[in-house]
């Protein structure tokens, strides 16, 4: 897993608490997280799109057996989301009871981990569950 | 011009507590040696597999171990995840097409068992990406996982299609001096087994493990004096997006489409050709998608094809004949390795009580992480 430290923290904090992706000046296609070169038309013009972090289940698990750092979570449950714009992302779903593809969510920003009792805590985007 | 194995050698795939990567790589290379019936002075280049000997052993520079353990000069480690075996296979067929090698020794090598099960999820989950799947703590096989819910809910596969991967697969393993699990499991076991990430319980997965298998290849002038030899008929290597959620269809391995697809062209053959195929069951769904994209079955109709018995010893097609990653244990870089051995025993009729009948062309399918690359590799004798 990878455990950012803090300059990576630092650089990832700009994008971090909001859904920033890419856009293909040239053919108008969406990415998630950022390219630099677009896969569908070739073109190397692209920009900063954010996304407004709305979006569907496409597909979820429960995890029962978490990576080291997340033990203290589990079960927690962790989604492939569609977003309204197109592109898919890999989040963790939190405040639902129940769970089902398809289902309405947004993004909002949760604690993702805490590096030990002196490390930094780590924030990040997770989903909740809007029907 | 192909490229041909002369010679197998391998641990078993275990815990060995008592060996560390040098007796490990020592053992199975001298093995390969003694059945090729050459002497270590012969060879003349070294090729190395290995995936996660930095973090769990904290041993890089992999190839210089090799070359001070076998005192070979000519050597070169080989990523690209738990797919580096077989591509050590292709990279040394390679070498030797060229005329750079004339008889090499190909090494795949995985010591898993040394730390706890959460520092192995956490290490295994390397071969996803990092910074937007695996942050977020989303598992190797939590995404496995995902990619399994979204098979069912589009083609209707089922958790006894999914279990019946396991049982073939244990079963065939019974038979396998190399396998780590070699008993037989039943329906009632996996639904009883541990569940890991929902729906994959413990029983769909193949096991971290300890294991090295080592190949001596060269080229087909000099392995007309070998007995026992198989040829490299055909390579063919694919890549898809590395995060499984860019995957337009995630129920899809492009990477493995696209390596079959030009394996079997570099082979010259059809897939209707192929005898029996080694495919990467890392999770049971796995083996699922891999028969769909080389085209054994239609696609969404992998499941019923294997729950229908078309993919056991006397079947259709028989699919992991050794095993699988799911019977035999899943030590990363030594996988691809120890399905061109499997190649070898069962395109030379030696491989005992799970031979296939009369194999002529043998695939086999290493597939790095979720299916970010995949390296498909034909042999024929």
């Amino acid at each position: 897993m990878y455990k950012s430290n803090i300059v990576m923290a630092w650089r990832k904090t700009k994008r971090g608490n909001y859904v920033i992706g890419s856009k293909c000046k040239e053919c108008s296609a969406l990415f998630f997280p950022s390219r630099r070169r677009c896969p569908k038309c070739e073109s190397n013009e692209m920009e900063d799109y954010k996304f407004k972090g709305n979006g569907e289940i496409y597909s979820y698990s429960t995890i029962h057996y978490p990576p080291a750092g997340f033990e203290k979570q589990v079960p927690y449950t962790v989604a492939i989301v569609k977003l309204d714009e197109g592109p898919k992302m890999v989040a963790q779903i939190v405040d639902f009871e129940h769970l089902e593809i398809g289902m309405k969510v947004e993004s909002c920003i949760r604690k993702v981990y805490v590096d030990g009792e002196k490390g930094i805590i780590h924030y990040g985007i997770k989903f909740r569950v809007t029907e | 011009m192909k490229a041909n194995i002369i010679g197998v050698g391998s641990t078993t795939f275990s815990e060995h507590w008592h060996y560390g990567l040098r007796e490990m790589i020592s053992y199975a290379s001298l093995n390969a040696l003694k059945s090729a019936n050459i002497e270590l002075k012969d060879v003349d280049s070294l090729f190395v597999a290995n995936c996660l000997g930095s973090t769990i052993n904290g041993q890089n520079n992999i190839n210089a171990i090799c070359s001070d353990e076998l005192a070979i000069q000519n050597s070169v480690a080989i990523g690209g995840g738990d797919a580096a075996g077989a591509y050590a296979i292709a990279q040394a067929a390679n070498s030797i097409m060229a005329g750079q090698s004339k008889i090499a020794l190909v090494i795949g090598v995985e010591k898993m068992s040394d730390m706890p099960i959460t520092d192995i999820t956490q290490i295994a989950s390397e071969v996803t990406e990092q910074e937007y799947e695996a942050s977020t703590g989303a598992t190797l096989a939590s995404l496995y996982a995902m990619i399994t819910l979204k098979h069912m809910k589009l083609y209707g596969t089922t958790d006894k299609q999914l279990g019946s991967v396991s049982i073939k697969n244990h079963s065939n393993a019974v038979e396998n001096e190399i396998a780590q699990f070699r008993f037989k499991v039943m329906m009632e076991d996996i639904a009883k087994s541990p569940m890991i990430a929902d729906p994959i319980r413990l029983l769909h997965s193949a096991a971290p493990s300890d294991g090295c298998c080592a190949l001596i290849m060269c080229n087909e002038g000099s392995a007309k004096e070998y007995k026992d030899k198989i040829q490299l008929a055909g390579t063919g290597i694919g890549a898809d997006f590395m995060a499984v959620h860019e995957r337009e269809d995630i129920t899809t391995f492009n990477s493995v489409r696209s390596a079959s697809k030009s394996a079997l062209a570099n082979a010259g053959i059809k897939v209707e050709d192929i005898s029996f195929a080694e495919v990467h069951d890392s999770f049971s769904i796995g083996e699922i998608i891999s028969i769909e994209d080389i085209s054994f079955t239609k696609k969404g109709n992998g499941g019923k094809f294997i729950e229908e018995g078309n993919a056991e010893l006397d079947g259709k097609i028989p699919i992991n004949p050794s095993g699988g990653l799911k019977g035999c244990g899943h030590p990363f870089a030594a996988t691809g390795i120890r399905q061109a051995i499997e190649a070898f025993y069962q395109l030379n009729n030696k491989a005992g009580k799970r031979q296939v009948k009369n194999p002529k062309y043998a695939l086999t399918e290493n597939i790095s992480g979720t299916g970010a690359t995949a390296v498909v590799n034909i042999y024929s004798l």
